[in-house]
């Protein structure tokens, strides 16, 4: 098992980059609230591709990057959760979207279903997610899918 | 606003950080941290900055859009980060999916969105118009199965498919603009010397009855049927008279006349009838059909690597003769292509090269000069050839690579050889990368 890049780490890295807009240019990424310490509850936004139904819309997401909880165990942990990065990141979208990795309901990705991202690994981030899931939106078999209002949202 | 009135009796926090656009551009900015996000988007619609106005602006910071009522100071906006600005779609409407439905079936009509570099290189060429904006909505471009899976092209379209698309209604409407257009037909006349001292030429091309011949399908059909019967005699000869020097390419796209008088060992290319440079061979120069139907003579090689030909098969040495890969004008329609959905998607501006293989590929390569013969000389259009294509391929394929890397390829090199084979269409690539 390769060494696992500790939580804060990884996330002040991540931070960074949304902030100072190095990384890519058509997704963002940031905490939701500055002041959270834990770094658990984080914002991000998808520019619809061009070309695609998405096209000129904004898409809100929230991101929520898991603390290891000793207490929770499942089936593969255990002795429980190990928190992000060894944990994927739960994503929901918060504007309603119609894509086959969204759950209608709940604007709650199924990453698995998310090519780029199917198997997670520590080496993947947040924004790598979002990144995968404007790829998605892009794609011939959805960019032409019929979509929400613009501006809906879920109910959270 | 009381906030303030009540800040601005203290020294006002200052935050300075940076603005980037979607069109990759990028300002610093300081502004009092109690300003509002509409401030904001008032300063950068200054000439100084963006010059789009504030409603049209959208600005996300760190995962958040920024509403304009809010003060700056509630992003907590860190000295030196950034903000992207993204401009909303106010003067570009979103085309509504529906529009395209009266396309005739199996026809995509070129995609929307089309770029605007597509006419690049072509100036002076009216038929540039035709990547343009102006036709996006009904001019329906061949269909993707004439092409191969890596958006190369593969057996041009037989008279059937063409006259398909010539029943099209829309085809109709486009063709008929072109040959309205004045500056089209003079084009056509200029770029050919036997039409350029006929006064009459302006009329004849003209006239209704010509132009009835250009879009009817039967015509079409007629014509394609005479060519069969014609190709082993009249074509057939005058290309055997003419070797093709440099000839190495043995594809199928590459026939030299000689093969392509094997009925239908490629399909006749009714292309030929409006784009071949210099269409029709000396030999069928009397025969008003075979020079119609010009494909035959697949001499399609760039200047570079054949001589001019100086007096082959009847070529007056007129520059639509000088070999096949003089630009032309549909050709660069077709290699210019539409963006998105289309086979043709992000093809940059055609390259001499990529020309080349553009007219191998659907037969349009004119042996000799189009010996006055009024459909050669349609078929003669050529214009000067553009510019070409120089850039370095990570400009060049830009968008494409970025979409690569998005996806995982991080092979500089692999990616743009895979880009040049598939002509820049990210799909093809990846099909190439993966196999």
């Amino acid at each position: 098992m390769p060494a696992v890049i500790p939580r804060p780490f990884k996330l002040l890295e991540e931070l960074e980059e949304g902030e100072k807009g190095s990384g890519d240019t058509y997704t963002s990424l940031g905490l939701a609230d500055g002041d959270d310490m834990q770094m658990v509850n984080w914002n991000g936004t998808i520019l619809g591709p061009p070309h695609s139904v998405h096209e000129n819309r904004i898409y809100s997401l929230r991101i929520i990057a898991p603390l290891p909880n000793p207490n929770k165990k499942t089936a593969q942990y255990p002795k429980g959760t190990p928190g992000y990065p060894v944990e994927r990141p739960e994503v929901y979208f918060v504007n309603q979207i119609n894509l086959p990795c969204v759950n209608p309901e709940t604007g709650f990705v199924n990453q698995e279903q998310l090519a780029g991202v199917e198997n997670w690994s520590q080496n993947l981030s947040m924004s790598r997610i979002l990144i995968a899931l404007r790829n998605s939106m892009g794609l011939p078999a959805n960019k032409k899918r019929p979509q929400p209002a613009e501006g809906s949202t879920y109910k959270q | 606003m009381a906030s303030e009135d009540t800040t601005a009796t203290e020294t006002e926090p200052q935050l300075s950080f940076k603005v980037k656009t979607s069109s990759d551009g990028n300002h610093s900015i300081t502004m009092s941290a109690a300003a509002s996000v509409l401030d904001l988007k008032n300063k950068l619609s200054g000439d100084d900055y963006e010059k789009v106005p504030a409603e049209r602006q959208r600005l996300i910071y760190s995962g958040r859009v920024m509403k304009n009522e809010d003060p700056l100071s509630k992003y907590n906006i860190k000295t030196g980060n950034t903000i992207h600005m993204v401009k909303s779609a106010a003067s570009n409407p979103a085309q509504t999916p529906s529009s395209g439905a009266a396309a005739t079936g199996g026809v995509p009509r070129a995609a929307a969105g089309v770029p605007t570099n597509m006419a690049a290189g072509t100036a002076n060429n009216p038929l540039a118009g035709l990547t343009g904006a102006r036709y996006a909505g009904h001019m329906a471009l061949p269909g993707a199965e004439m092409f191969g899976a890596d958006g190369g092209m593969g057996a041009p379209p037989n008279e059937d498919q063409m006259a398909q698309m010539l029943d099209d209604p829309n085809v109709q409407q486009s063709l008929n603009e072109a040959l309205n257009n004045p500056a089209m037909i003079d084009m056509m006349i200029q770029s050919v010397p036997g039409l350029r001292d006929n006064p009459q030429a302006r009329q004849m091309l003209e006239s209704p009855e010509f132009r009835q011949m250009m879009t009817n399908p039967e015509t079409l059909r007629q014509a394609a049927r005479m060519q069969r019967v014609m190709q082993g005699g009249g074509m057939g000869g005058a290309a055997g008279g003419f070797p093709a020097p440099g000839v190495t390419d043995t594809t199928p796209g590459a026939n030299n006349a000689g093969t392509n008088a094997t009925p239908n060992s490629q399909p006749p290319n009714p292309f030929a009838m409006f784009g071949a440079p210099g269409a029709g061979a000396g030999a069928a120069g009397g025969n008003p059909f075979a020079a119609l139907m010009g494909g035959g003579g697949a001499f399609g090689r760039t200047p570079a690597q054949t001589p001019p030909a100086p007096g082959s098969a009847g070529g007056q040495g007129t520059p639509s003769a000088e070999g096949g890969a003089a630009p032309n004008p549909f050709g660069s329609m077709f290699g210019g292509g539409g963006a998105g959905g289309n086979p043709f998607a992000g093809m940059p501006p055609p390259t001499p090269e990529q020309m080349q293989q553009a007219l191998q590929m659907m037969g349009m390569g004119g042996a000799g000069g189009p010996g006055g013969n009024l459909f050669g000389n349609l078929g003669g259009a050529a214009s000067p050839p553009p510019p070409a294509d120089t850039r370095p391929p990570e400009e060049q394929y830009a968008d494409q690579l970025r979409q690569l890397n998005d996806m995982g390829f991080f092979d500089f090199d692999r990616n743009v050889a895979a880009l040049r084979r598939s002509g820049g269409s990210v799909q093809g690539a990846i099909e190439q990368l993966l196999s």
